[in-house]
C-alpha cells in the first residue's frame, strides 16, 4: 500500500526545509496526484502540502507589481479585482481552465510547474512578460517565465526548488490584453491552441504567447518585432479610426499573425492535427490583435 | 494518519490511509451521497463542498483535509429539511438518473451562495463541473435561475399540485380533471432522490466483499499461448483468479434481447482468443480495488499477436484476419469473411423505381464511433444468499434477459438465479448488454463470497459498448415534380469485435427512417461486419441516428438540387395518418416485421411549432437575397437554420412484453410491482401515473417496486422506446382488473349494481351521489365477510409499434476562420401521442437532442493504427459540459393514438435522431459545404471551408 509521508508547513522557510529532502514532492492543487498515485500504484515518498502556507497564496498588488503566490488559486486569480482589470489577459486564461470545481483547487504555481504547453496561466503569464521567484535553503532566484521550460514536463529547476510565486509590472493605463483560445469543448477543455496577447499603445508593442503549438508556452518574437517596427508607421496621427489607416492596419495584424503562424512548431494529437493548429494560431493571434488595436482607446481612469 | 474533519457538521476523527482520496473516506463512512463518476477529476460527480467550494472527491487525498469542513448532499438537506436547491430540482424534474446531479446540486448551491442572482452564463459556467448524460442541463439551469429569481415551483411530490400540462400548448387539454395522467407529477422517488438517498449499485456492500476485475488485452487481435497466474494468485489478499481453462465454454450473446437472442452466439465467459484491446484475458477477485488491479498487472500471459482489422470493408476483403474462426460459435453468417449478419428487405422494384426517375441522387454518408458513457459506469454485485441462491444486484436495463443468461453461461438452473435492478445512473442501451453480470457470478460461485465488480472510465469509454459507426449509400429517384420513384439505402455496418445487436441495429437504421416519405419502391442492405474494435451494441436510437443522418441530409440536398423548399419537399412527400408503412413488414428486428398502418402523425404540426418557436420565417424573411446566412456578431461569424424531420416507433412489435402486478391495501393505496426497468426516465413514475388514473387516486398512493426477477413479473426490460407504450397496457389492464374487484366489493357493500360505480378522488361513487372511500372498500374485501386480497396481473404485447413524429430546427453559428459551430438555440417538437407526464417528455427531448449534438459536433472514439483507443477519458472524449449545450426548447405536439396507454407513443430515442442532420444542414447555409461525415469538429469543417475556397 502507499503510504507517504506527509508534511504539512506552515511558513516559506519550513517548506523548503522539508522540500530540502530529495523524495520530498510539493503539492498544492495536486488536481491529478491521486490519479497518478492509483495508475502507478504509489508516488512520492514525502507529500509536502502547501496550502497551508499563507504568503504562498497570496494575490496582490505593490505599486505596479503584481505578485501572484504559486499556491494562489485559478478562482483567486480570477476574482481579484486588479487582474480583472488591469491583466484581463490573466483574468480570461485562468477563468477558461476547466471548471469551478477545478478553478477553486488548481493553483498557479501548479499550472506553471506541470510545464505543460497547454497550461493556460503560463500562456498569459510569458505574455505579460512575468517573472518566477524560486526559493531553496541555498537563496532565491528570478528566472522569466518564459525561460522556466526545458520541454513539456520539464522544469528549469533545481530538485529542491520551490516556486514560490511570480510577479509582473501591470500594464499601463491605456493597455489591454485578451486570450483566445480553442479547446473540444468550452469548459473542461485542454486548449487545441491558445494566444495570449497584451497590446500597449503607447509603446507601440504587443506581447504574443502561444499554447499547446510548441514543447512548450512560446514568445512569437518575430512577430512582436514586426509590429513594434510598424505598428507607429501604420497608425500615424489620426490613430486607428484616420482616413486609409484600418486597411494598413489589417494588413499588419496579417503580417504579424502569419508570423506568429510561423513560431509555432505543433503536433499532430488526439485532439487535432499540427496543421490545424498552425492555422489556429493564425486565425486566433489575428482575431486577438484585430480586437485590442482596432478598438476605439479606452479612456484611462 | 490521524486526520480530523467535519462532515455536515458531525466531525471525524479518523485514522486514514495516507493516498486515501476523500470520496473513499467518505463512502466508507456512510456518506454514499457522494458517487463515484470518472476518478480522475474530470466529470464532477463526486462533488463536495470544501469549506463551501465545489471540489471532486475522487482526487482530494483526505489527509490534506484536517480541520476543514465538507459539505455532501446528505447535508445539503433531506426529506424533512430539503434545501431549496433540491426541492426545485425535484419540482422541475431537473433530475433523471441523478447519479450526477447529487454533485450539480452542491455546486448550484456554491454559486448561489456566492453569487445569489447569476446570469444564465454565469449559472452555465457554475454547473459545468458536472457533466450529465441525462438531461442536457435545462431544468437544472431553469431551476437555478427560478431559484434566483425567487421564482419558485410549488413541490408537493407526487400529488395533484403539480400544475396541469395546460402550459405546453396541447398537451394537457383533457387533462385538467384527471388524477395524474397528463400531469407534471413529481419523481415518486421524491426528495430521497435528490438527497443522497437512493441506492445504486455501489451503495451495496456486503461483509466479506471482494472486488473483480478484468484483465484487459492489450493487443486488437491475439490467441493465448500460455498464461500463468501463479504470482498474481500468491498475492496476499487474492482471493481467485479465472481464465479461460476455469469457466464453462457456452457460446452466448451479451445482447439481452428476447429468447433465444436475434444476435449470433459468438462470444464466451473467457476465452483463449482476444478479439480487441480490452478483451477479456483473466478475471481476478480480491479483498480491494488497488490489490485487484496489482493482481490483474502480474498475471503473465504469452501472446501469439495476430494482424488485426479495424475497417470493415478490409474485413470483407479475401485474405483478412478471420475474427470468430472459433468452431462452436452459432448464428455467424458467413465468419470466413467476417461478416456478422446481412439484413435485406425491398418494396417493388428499386431498379424500375430508379429507372423511372428523372434524376438519381447518389450518395455516401458516414457515421462515426460513439460511446454511451452512462455517468454511473457498467457495475454489478454477486453473492450468494442464505439459501444459496445466487443474487446479482446490477446496474442492467434487462434484469430478466441478465437472469437468463447468467443462468445459462454459468451452467446453474435459472431458478437459483436473483437479479435485482436498483436505482440506475443512467444506461442509453449501453446496459442492455451482459457486460459484467455473467463473469461476477462466476467470481462469486467460485469463492462463494460477495463479490463488486466496476468499470473504470477508461475501460467504459473503450470496453464496453457503442454505437454501431457505418457508411450510407442512398440512391433516391425523383421525379421533376419532386416525387419519389424508388429510395435505395445500403450500409456498411462496423459491429466491431462481436455481433452483439449485429442485425437488429441495423434492421432499425432501414426501418426506422426509410418509411419517412413515401416512396412506391425501397430497398434496403446492410452488412455488419465484424474488425477488432470495440464492441458496438445498443445506444440510444439504436440504428435510427445513423439512417436519419443520411436520409435527412441527402432529403435536403434532393430538393435544393430541384429548387424547391426543403421544409416544403419534406412536407409533401411525407407519410401520413392512414398510409400504410410498407417496408414495416419486410424489415423488422433482424428478421420480418408486422404490418403497420399510420393511425397519428402529428409532423405538420410539429413542424409548425417548431418555425414558430425557433423564429424560422422572420429570420429567413431578412436575410439578403441569395444568401442562406445572416451576420453574426464579430466578421467571421455566420448564422444559418437548418431543420431535420424523424420518425421512430414504440417497442418491438411481437417481440416485446411486459406484465404487472397491482395489489389494493386496505388504506386505499396500492402496490405496483413491475420487471420494467426505469434507468432515470422516470417510468416508475409513469406507470404510477397510470394505476392512479385508473383507479382514481394520486401517485402518492401507489407504491412501486420495480424490477426484482424474485418479486416482480416479466418484463423484457427497458429498450426501444417501450416502456411507456408496452408495459403502460399490462399496468393499465391489471388496474383494471383491480378496479373491478373494488367495484364488486363496493356494491355488494352498497346494496347497487356495479356498472352504477366508478373509481373517483379515492372514492367509489355510485351514480346516485351516495360514496364510499376506497379504504373502506379495500378493507372490507380483506378483512371483511369474503376476505379476498385484491391481485391482479397482466401482461401485454402488441403487433402494433405506433410511430411518434419529430421536426427540429439547429440554429447555429459557424466560425469561418476556425471552423467551430456553435449551436445557438436547438428546438425540437415530438408528436408523442399524448404525453403521461410532460415534464419528463420533455426532459427526455432536451437530454436526447443533448446526446444528439455531442453525435453531432464532439463525440468520437478515435484509435491508433494498433486499435487503441486514444482519447479514453473524459477529459479528450468530449461530451459536452452545460456551458457547451445550448439552450434546447422542447415542444410536446399531442395526438391521441388510438393503439396506446391513454394514447401515448413513445419519446426516449426519437430526439436523438433528428440532430446531426438539423445541424448539418444549418452548417451548409452557413458555409456552403455539404458535410457527409459526422461528427463536425472544426477541424473537419474548416478543412471544408478551404477546400471550397480553392
Amino acid at each position: 500500500m502507499y503510504e507517504p509521508k506527509w508534511v504539512f508547513p506552515r511558513t516559506i522557510d519550513d517548506s523548503l526545509e522539508a522540500l530540502a529532502d530529495e523524495s520530498a514532492h510539493a503539492i498544492a492543487g495536486a488536481t491529478d496526484l491521486a490519479v497518478r498515485i492509483r495508475a502507478d500504484h504509489g508516488g512520492p515518498a514525502t507529500l509536502v502540502d502547501l496550502t497551508g502556507v499563507p504568503e504562498l497564496a497570496r494575490v496582490a498588488v505593490d505599486g505596479d507589481t503584481l505578485t501572484i503566490g504559486a499556491a494562489a488559486t485559478h478562482a483567486a486569480v480570477t476574482r481579484h479585482d486588479a487582474v480583472r482589470q488591469r491583466v484581463a489577459v490573466l483574468a480570461e486564461a485562468c477563468g477558461t481552465v476547466g471548471a469551478p470545481q477545478v478553478r477553486a483547487r488548481g493553483t498557479i504555481g501548479g499550472n506553471l510547474a506541470n510545464a505543460s504547453p497547454a497550461a493556460d496561466a503560463t500562456g498569459a503569464l510569458a505574455a505579460l512578460d512575468a517573472v518566477a521567484h524560486a526559493r531553496s535553503t541555498r537563496g532565491e532566484r528570478e528566472i522569466p517565465v518564459t525561460g522556466l521550460f526545458a520541454g513539456p514536463g520539464q522544469l528549469r529547476l533545481e530538485p529542491d526548488e520551490l516556486l514560490t510565486h511570480v510577479t509582473l509590472e501591470l500594464p499601463p493605463p491605456g493597455a489591454s490584453s485578451v486570450y483566445k483560445k480553442l479547446g473540444q469543448r468550452k469548459a473542461l477543455a485542454i486548449a487545441i491552441a491558445s494566444v495570449a496577447v497584451t497590446f500597449d499603445p503607447t509603446a507601440c508593442a504587443v506581447r504574443i504567447a502561444l499554447g499547446s503549438v510548441a514543447p512548450t508556452v512560446v514568445r512569437a518574437e518575430q512577430a512582436e518585432s514586426t509590429f513594434a517596427g510598424r505598428w507607429s508607421g501604420v497608425v500615424g496621427e489620426g490613430g486607428v479610426a484616420g482616413q486609409g489607416c484600418r486597411d494598413e492596419v489589417m494588413g499588419l495584424i496579417e503580417e504579424v499573425a502569419a508570423q506568429a503562424a510561423g513560431a509555432s512548431s505543433p503536433i499532430d494529437d488526439v485532439r487535432a492535427s499540427a496543421e490545424y493548429r498552425t492555422i489556429l494560431v493564425r486565425e486566433l493571434t489575428r482575431t486577438a490583435l484585430e480586437e485590442l488595436c482596432l478598438a476605439e482607446p479606452r479612456v484611462s481612469g | 494518519m490521524k486526520v480530523t474533519f467535519t462532515v455536515n457538521g458531525n466531525t471525524l476523527d479518523l485514522d486514514v490511509d495516507p493516498g486515501e482520496v476523500l470520496l473513499d473516506t467518505l463512502r466508507h463512512h456512510g456518506y454514499m451521497g457522494v458517487k463515484a463518476g470518472c476518478r480522475s477529476g474530470n466529470c464532477g460527480t463526486c462533488t463536495v463542498l470544501l469549506d463551501g467550494k465545489p471540489v471532486p472527491s475522487c482526487t482530494l487525498l483526505t489527509a490534506r483535509i484536517d480541520g476543514r469542513t465538507v459539505t455532501t448532499i446528505e447535508g445539503l438537506g433531506d426529506a424533512a429539511h430539503p434545501h431549496p436547491v433540491q426541492e426545485e430540482f425535484l419540482a422541475r424534474g431537473s433530475a433523471q438518473c441523478a447519479y450526477c446531479m447529487q454533485g450539480m446540486m452542491l455546486s448550484a448551491k456554491a454559486l448561489l451562495d456566492e453569487n445569489p442572482h447569476p446570469s444564465e452564463e454565469e449559472i452555465r459556467d457554475g454547473l459545468s463541473g458536472n457533466l450529465c448524460r441525462c438531461t442536457g442541463y435545462v431544468k437544472a439551469v431553469e431551476a437555478v435561475e427560478a431559484l434566483a429569481a425567487g421564482d419558485r415551483m410549488s413541490c408537493e411530490p407526487s400529488s395533484t399540485a403539480g400544475a396541469a400540462a395546460s402550459d405546453t400548448g396541447d398537451v394537457g387539454q383533457g387533462d385538467e380533471d384527471n388524477t395524474a395522467v397528463g400531469r407534471r407529477v413529481t419523481k415518486i422517488e421524491g426528495l430521497g432522490l435528490l438527497s443522497g438517498r437512493a441506492r445504486y449499485t455501489d451503495d451495496f456492500v456486503r461483509p466479506g466483499m471482494l472486488y473483480g476485475r478484468i484483465k484487459g488485452s492489450p493487443h486488437a487481435h491475439a490467441r493465448i499461448i500460455s498464461i500463468d497466474t501463479s504470482k498474481a494468485a500468491a498475492l496476499d489478499g487474492v482471493e481467485c483468479v479465472l481464465t479461460h481453462a476455469d469457466v464453462p465454454r457456452v457460446p452466448f450473446s451479451t445482447a439481452g434481447q428476447n429468447c433465444p437472442e436475434p444476435s449470433p452466439y459468438d462470444a464466451v465467459m473467457l476465452d483463449t482468443k482476444l478479439r480487441y484491446v480490452g478483451d477479456r484475458v483473466a478475471v481476478v477477485a480480491a479483498t480491494s480495488p488497488e490489490l485487484a488491479k496489482r493482481a490483474c498487472d502480474l498475471i503473465e500471459v504469452e501472446y501469439e499477436v495476430l494482424p488485426a482489422v479495424l475497417d470493415p470493408a478490409d474485413a470483407m476483403r479475401p485474405g483478412a484476419p478471420v475474427i470468430h474462426d472459433q468452431p462452436d460459435a452459432e448464428g455467424i453468417q458467413d465468419a470466413s469473411r467476417n461478416l456478422a449478419g446481412v439484413v435485406e428487405a425491398e418494396v417493388g422494384d428499386v431498379e424500375q423505381g430508379l429507372a423511372a426517375a428523372d434524376r438519381v441522387f447518389d450518395n455516401e454518408y458516414e457515421v462515426q464511433y460513439v460511446q454511451g458513457n452512462p455517468t454511473e459506469p457498467h457495475i454489478t454485485m454477486c453473492y450468494l444468499d442464505e439459501k444459496d441462491r445466487l443474487v446479482v444486484v446490477t446496474s442492467t436495463q434487462v434484469p430478466f434477459h441478465a437472469r437468463r443468461i447468467v443462468a445459462r453461461v454459468n451452467e446453474i438452473p435459472l431458478h437459483t438465479v436473483r437479479v435485482i435492478k436498483p436505482r440506475i445512473g443512467g444506461a442509453f442501451g449501453a446496459k442492455q448488454e451482459i457486460v459484467l453480470e455473467d463473469i461476477c457470478a462466476a467470481l462469486t460461485l467460485r469463492t462463494r463470497r460477495p463479490v463488486k465488480m466496476r468499470l473504470d472510465r477508461d475501460e467504459e469509454l473503450a470496453a464496453s459498448r457503442t454505437r454501431h459507426p457505418q457508411r450510407i449509400r442512398m440512391r433516391t429517384g425523383v421525379k421533376e415534380d419532386g416525387t419519389l420513384t424508388a429510395i435505395e439505402m445500403t450500409t456498411l455496418v462496423n459491429t466491431g469485435a462481436y455481433g452483439s445487436h449485429s442485425t437488429t441495429v441495423p434492421s432499425n437504421t432501414g426501418s426506422k427512417s426509410l418509411p419517412l416519405y413515401r416512396a412506391p419502391n425501397l430497398r434496403f442492405r446492410a452488412d455488419a461486419v465484424y474488425t477488432n474494435l470495440p464492441i458496438a451494441g445498443a445506444l440510444r436510437g439504436y440504428g435510427a441516428p445513423q439512417g436519419f443522418f443520411a436520409l435527412e441530409t441527402q432529403i435536403e440536398e434532393i430538393a435544393l438540387a430541384l429548387g424547391r423548399d426543403p421544409i416544403e419537399f419534406r412536407l409533401s412527400n411525407a407519410i401520413r395518418e392512414g398510409d400504410p408503412d410498407p417496408i414495416a413488414e419486410h424489415l423488422g428486428e433482424g428478421k420480418a416485421g408486422f404490418k403497420r398502418i399510420i393511425r397519428t402523425n402529428g409532423l405538420p404540426e410539429c413542424w409548425r411549432r417548431v418555425s414558430e418557436e425557433s423564429g424560422w420565417d422572420a429570420w429567413h424573411a431578412a436575410l439578403p437575397e441569395g444568401q442562406a446566412w445572416s451576420q453574426g456578431s464579430k466578421p467571421y461569424l455566420r448564422r444559418a437554420m437548418g431543420a431535420s424531420f424523424a420518425m421512430h416507433g414504440s417497442g418491438i412489435p411481437g417481440d416485446d412484453m411486459g406484465a404487472a402486478t397491482v395489489r389494493a391495501n386496505e388504506d386505499g393505496s396500492f402496490h405496483l410491482m413491475i420487471g420494467a426497468t426505469d434507468l432515470g426516465t422516470g417510468s416508475d413514475t409513469i406507470l404510477s401515473q397510470m394505476v392512479a388514473e385508473v383507479l382514481g387516486v394520486t401517485t402518492d398512493k401507489v407504491v412501486v417496486y420495480s424490477s426484482d426477477t424474485d418479486k416482480t413479473p416479466f418484463d423484457v426490460g427497458a429498450y426501444a422506446s417501450s416502456t411507456t407504450y408496452i408495459t403502460g397496457q399490462a399496468v393499465i389492464r391489471a388496474s383494471e382488473q383491480v378496479r373491478d374487484r373494488l367495484l364488486y366489493h363496493a356494491a355488494r357493500m352498497m346494496g347497487v349494481d356495479e356498472s352504477e360505480l366508478t373509481c373517483e378522488r379515492g372514492e367509489v361513487r355510485a351514480a346516485s351521489g351516495k360514496s364510499l372511500p376506497l379504504a373502506e372498500v379495500s378493507s372490507e374485501a380483506m378483512y371483511g365477510e369474503e376476505k379476498e386480497h385484491i391481485v391482479c396481473s397482466a401482461s401485454s404485447m402488441t403487433f402494433d409499434c405506433p410511430p411518434p413524429f419529430a421536426a427540429a430546427c439547429a440554429d447555429v453559428e459557424v466560425d469561418i476562420e476556425t471552423g467551430r459551430v456553435d449551436v445557438l438555440d436547438f428546438t425540437c417538437a415530438i408528436d408523442l401521442g399524448h404525453a403521461i407526464n410532460p415534464t419528463f417528455s420533455e426532459g427526455q427531448i432536451q437530454g436526447g437532442v443533448a446526446m444528439g449534438l455531442g453525435y453531432a459536433l464532439s463525440e468520437e472514439m478515435l484509435f491508433d493504427e494498433n486499435g487503441h483507443m486514444t482519447n479514453d477519458s473524459l477529459l479528450d472524449y468530449r461530451v459536452f459540459s452545460a456551458v457547451d449545450t445550448p439552450a434546447i426548447k422542447a415542444i410536446l405536439v399531442r395526438t391521441d393514438e388510438p393503439t396506446g396507454p391513454f394514447g401515448a407513443k413513445s419519446v426516449s430515442e426519437i430526439p436523438v435522431d433528428v440532430v446531426a442532420p438539423a445541424i448539418g444542414n444549418a452548417i451548409y447555409y452557413a458555409t456552403g459545404v455539404r458535410f457527409r461525415r459526422t461528427p463536425f469538429t472544426p477541424e473537419r469543417v474548416l478543412a471544408g471551408i478551404r477546400a471550397l475556397d480553392d
